[in-house]
């Protein structure tokens, strides 16, 4: 769904952010399972379906979470780095996840790049940091995927994220763990899971509406 | 028979003459071992010095500015002993009645602000300092008041000089360590409140209900190292939001939505000891209603939406819980015709109720300025419903003097006039020429019969 300038929505709203380069509309499942994670574990009330916005767009404002990720090079208008400088500068948090779990590759070599540019150095986030204790505990750091222990991408496990951090306050989270792929399947089939690999998406949203 | 009476008179004018004499002796300080002193400001202190070691009569004092309390407090004692202290100012024109009050603002912490007032006559020039600097240099209104907001100063000394005049004061600045408390559902409303009050200077604790207890089913599976999120409310809590609320962790709690029912008879003991609480729209519940300065009422739909050029219109175009003030509470805010913002008392604290709805939209949403606006806004509702900490006395060495005149006026009694110097009856100068007087006609009567 397209963001709307009527709607104003009460409940929390997962955005996904639509850049000009690249292939922001790569893991077309993770928003509609991380709301059915959020809906499934909390009681914060939550809109069913995500939004599409521009980070071009001032629209982007209407919603302090947005989520980013993408295979190929990422190079920034300077509408989307003039929107996101405001957005972070007011205190929303974006979440990107290299969809390659490729430190190596275009996506985290460009994003990466783009995302300092506006938001300064990013640095490799403590495990313990409040994201891996609350609501649930991961005490080892970020939890791993299928694709990193399988020796996709680059053949390494990444064992921390990355992030631009206002005091303890995440402005970014940036991940190599690539939960695009991890999190990319209908939220039905999570029966199928002995573990609910998506809890740790709990812990980033909450992250997001209470610090 | 004549020469009798003659004699006679002459004895009288004689004795009379002698006993002028004798009152004279008698009401002479000097012979008396007391004397007369008088200064002027460079010779107060000598004169002080002199008058504690030497009984002293009297102490005129000419001055072009009143005493400072130490001075004032010594020729008080001076007074109390016996002295008769006389004062006046050398030209009262320099020297206007002034006053000068200096107190901290309520306000987060880590932003200490101080109001100084000062009262003198209609257009003097008057400077204000603290201990390192001119603070403000400013003419006084046609009222005679000179108001001045900024930080706070340094150590808490202020001085005021309108020319001869000086008058010094303190403003408590010794922080408030307490922390403001804000209970809410997980939420862009609560994230964004603890976000503005937190760059404001609060010191904020949080706790945020993210999922109550039962509300969630359990996941279906084997155990995992991660346990499902059920049987139990689940919180975010900063360290210090866990603990019982009262006036020595807390000044002020800020309930922005029903999560804080759970809380809210411990919340409204808190309030009734000294507390502050501030309630959002979403916060005015059945369990507050005792103590909330008004009750919401109709529901006006926000209009915000695109960027707005001016701050304070994008909180008039929020989404608005219209309020229904209580009795005895008063409104603070007013958008339109409606109430936006009310306060009250509940015994020894303050209730500020809030309508707007999902006010983080401001911040978002309206112009460059809208982060300052949403975060003063939000810093200054929390500042009306804050418990005020006892202040702390000034330094022991600070030389405090609010009120100069008047107090020198109290200590001392009124300054004399210019020429109220000379007492109203010259007794010494009456009874020396009596005397002389009597002595030379008697004197003379006896050298005019021929008698020794």
């Amino acid at each position: 769904m397209i963001a709307s300038r009527e709607a104003l929505p009460a409940e929390f709203v997962f955005a996904t952010a639509q850049y000009e380069s690249g292939d922001w509309d790569s893991a077309p499942l993770v928003p509609a399972n991380i709301i059915d994670t959020i809906a499934r574990y909390t009681s914060i009330p939550v809109a069913p379906t995500g939004v599409i916005v521009s980070l071009g767009s001032a629209d982007a404002l209407r919603y302090p979470f947005l989520f980013m990720t993408g295979h190929l090079p990422v190079r920034l208008t300077g509408a989307e780095r003039e929107v996101l400088t405001r957005f972070l500068g007011r205190g929303g948090m974006l979440f990107v996840d290299d969809h390659n779990h490729d430190i190596d590759g275009m996506f985290h070599r460009t994003a990466t790049e783009e995302l300092e540019r506006v938001a300064g150095k990013l640095t490799r986030l403590s495990t313990r940091h409040s994201l891996y204790t609350t609501p649930f505990p991961w005490p080892d750091g970020p939890p791993n995927t299928s694709h990193e222990l399988n020796g996709w991408g680059d053949n390494l496990i990444h064992p921390y994220l990355m992030a631009s951090l206002d005091g303890d306050r995440i402005r970014i989270l940036y991940s190599n763990k690539d939960y695009s792929s991890e999190w990319n399947f209908h939220p039905d089939n999570k029966r199928f899971y002995s573990v609910d690999n998506t809890r740790f998406a709990v812990n980033i949203i909450v992250h997001a509406l209470t610090r | 028979m004549r020469s009798l009476v003659r004699r006679r008179i002459e004895l009288v004018a004689r004795v009379g003459g002698l006993l002028a004499l004798g009152a004279l002796v008698f009401i002479t300080p000097a012979w008396r071992g007391r004397v007369t002193r008088s200064a002027d400001d460079a010779g107060l202190a000598p004169a002080l010095i002199a008058a504690s070691r030497q009984p002293t009569e009297q102490l005129q004092l000419n001055l072009a500015a009143p005493p400072d309390p130490v001075q004032r407090s010594w020729l008080a004692a001076l007074r109390g002993a016996g002295t008769r202290v006389t004062w006046r100012i050398a030209d009262a024109t320099l020297v206007p009645p002034t006053a000068l009050i200096a107190e901290r603002l309520p306000g987060p912490p880590a932003a200490s602000r101080a109001l100084i007032q000062v009262i003198t006559t209609p257009g003097a020039k008057v400077v204000i300092a603290d201990d390192y600097a001119t603070l403000d240099s400013t003419v006084a209104s046609a009222t005679g008041v000179v108001t001045w907001v900024g930080p706070a100063p340094a150590a808490g000394s202020v001085t005021m000089r309108t020319a001869n005049s000086r008058a010094a004061a303190y403003a408590d600045t010794v922080p408030d360590s307490r922390a403001i408390l804000v209970l809410a559902r997980a939420g862009w409303e609560g994230k964004f409140v603890v976000a503005a009050l937190e760059e404001s200077g609060w010191l904020v604790e949080s706790e945020f209900l993210v999922a109550p207890a039962g509300s969630t089913p359990p996941l279906q599976g084997p155990p995992t190292a991660s346990p499902p999120l059920t049987g139990r409310s689940v919180f975010v809590r900063t360290r210090g939001a866990g603990v019982p609320i009262d006036t020595s962790r807390f000044s002020a709690v800020v309930a922005l939505d029903a999560t804080s029912a759970r809380r809210s008879a411990s919340i409204i003991a808190f309030v009734r000891s000294g507390g502050g609480l501030v309630l959002g729209p979403d916060a005015m519940i059945p369990a507050f209603r005792s103590i909330a300065p008004a009750v919401p009422a109709t529901r006006r739909p926000a209009a915000i939406g695109d960027p707005d050029p001016h701050p304070d219109s994008a909180r008039s175009r929020l989404s608005l819980r219209t309020l229904r003030v209580s009795q005895g509470a008063v409104p603070l805010e007013v958008a339109g015709t409606s109430v936006a913002v009310a306060a009250g008392r509940e015994q020894l604290g303050r209730v500020v109720a809030a309508g707007y709805e999902e006010s983080w939209r401001w911040r978002l949403l309206g112009s460059d300025e809208s982060a300052s606006g949403h975060r003063e806004w939000w810093s200054s509702l929390v500042a009306a419903a804050a418990a005020r900490r006892p202040a702390q006395p000034p330094r022991p060495n600070l030389v405090y003097d609010p009120l100069p005149f008047a107090a020198a006026i109290q200590a001392l009694g009124p300054p004399s006039a210019p020429a109220g110097d000379a007492p109203l009856i010259p007794w010494r100068h009456i009874l020396f020429l009596t005397a002389m007087l009597l002595l030379l006609a008697e004197w003379t009567s006896r050298r005019m019969r021929g008698a020794r």
